[in-house]
């Protein structure tokens, strides 16, 4: 045994085929004491990919063959869990995954299609922090826990949170207790304020926004005019594009609390 | 970004200087007084309603209850003593909480070393590089390798 593995390092690459092919044949994944993970420094990465899905269909031990196989092959296992339903554990292959593929499976996760998936497990590695987003308010508006969500939410979705909450688009039963310490300063004012009962200016998103003042002009005439209005149009299309942007977060946020546009 | 242990002894000063126990002070919120010693211990947060009337009885404003704008301090030995551990891990990702990051790396779950290696590997929080590469385990060595290779 100790032989084969041994020559390894002086086998050609037909050989080394040979053997893997061998490998991946036997029942046991081993021949002559030599197993997948002896093989994978050694072979092409098109060969380790098949020999990693051959262990992914025996169920073997193929997490030591992560390092080794390509991104196409990890995506393939992804859709194959995908296909299955789960039973697969790709949670702990995520860290070699590409974003993309992370995030595909968080979203299957998120909308149910894979339950045996730890969706928590993959968190660190969703690129597209919308993903988060909507997993979160998914949570809050079906009473799951969240609380392990949060450091991943953004910061964006927190603020959109907290003025649902001031507003009063939020169930009365919403707990912002939770929440609040998460918040960015402004935000957690903005709650306390509306706790309180005084008036707020947490509202950056809206009409409240103003071109700056003028101060060394004289207010009414005519350039002061144009150039407020010019301030607003600039401003209504800085709001615009910010809407655009944020829309996926304001849609998910109006299904949950069922608010008004705030534009 | 509250700092939970700031705000606790902020309560725990106003508290004591203002000549209450912490039985009258749960007696007037309707709260234990377990909960009184959890949030002066920084385990905890009063609740918005509590918290404003905590600032009431103190006659203090909410924004010098909550310490807010002060950058939270954490002890190096235990980073997370007295603070929220998910709290402390978005401050850290974030930036806005400065540590050594190899020399508390072992403070952190094994999820949790996935968080801010993935921070760093993006370039989001910085570190050193050398000191933290000796403290990773063979999968977060490669994790953190595959930057390089490509």
């Amino acid at each position: 045994m100790k032989k084969m593995l041994g020559m390894l390092p002086f086998l050609d690459e037909t050989q080394l085929d040979e053997l893997a092919d061998k490998v991946m044949a036997a029942p046991d994944s081993q021949y002559e004491g030599v197993r997948p993970i002896h093989l994978a420094p050694f072979l092409s990465t098109a060969k380790v990919d098949e020999l990693f899905l051959s262990e992914v269909r025996k169920n073997g031990a193929y997490h030591g063959l992560v390092p080794f196989v390509s991104g196409q092959a990890l995506e393939d296992m992804v859709d194959r869990c995908l296909a299955s339903g789960g039973g697969i554990d790709v949670v702990s292959l995520a860290p070699f995954m590409d974003d993309g593929t992370v995030d595909k499976l968080f979203a299957k996760a998120v909308a149910g299609e894979v339950p045996g998936i730890d969706m928590i497990g993959l968190l660190p590695f969703v690129s597209d922090d919308s993903l988060i987003d909507e997993a979160f308010i998914q949570a809050v508006r079906q009473g799951k826990e969240y609380r392990k969500l949060l450091p991943f939410v953004s910061n964006r979705c927190m603020h959109k949170l907290a003025q649902a909450y001031c507003q009063g688009q939020l169930d009365p039963a919403f707990d912002i207790d939770q929440l609040y310490p998460f918040m960015e300063d402004d935000d957690i004012k903005m709650i306390f304020h509306h706790a309180m009962g005084q008036p707020q200016d947490g509202d950056h998103d809206g009409e409240a926004d103003q071109p700056p003042r003028h101060d060394g002009m004289q207010e009414g005439t005519e350039d002061v005019k144009n150039d407020i209005a010019a301030a607003k149009k600039e401003a209504n299309a800085t709001v615009k594009a910010v809407m655009d942007e944020v829309g996926p977060v304001m849609r998910a946020l109006k299904d949950i609390f069922g608010g008004k546009d705030e534009q | 970004m509250l700092d939970f242990k700031a705000i606790g002894e902020k309560i725990h000063q106003l508290r004591t200087s203002s000549g209450y126990s912490q039985d009258q002070i749960a007696e007037a919120l309707f709260v234990s007084r377990q909960a009184v010693s959890r949030w002066e211990l920084g385990q905890t947060l009063p609740s918005v309603d509590n918290l404003i009337e905590l600032s009431r009885m103190f006659n203090v404003s909410f924004e010098e209850m909550l310490c807010l704008g002060t950058v939270p301090q954490v002890d190096p030995a235990n980073i997370f003593a007295g603070h929220d551990r998910a709290f402390i891990v978005k401050d850290i990702v974030t930036g806005r909480l400065k540590v050594d990051l190899p020399a508390v790396l072992y403070q952190f779950s094994d999820a949790e070393r996935m968080i801010v290696l993935k921070a760093v590997k993006q370039g989001q929080l910085e570190a050193d590089r050398d000191a933290l590469r000796v403290k990773l385990t063979p999968a977060e060595a490669e994790y953190m390798g595959q930057e390089v290779r490509r």
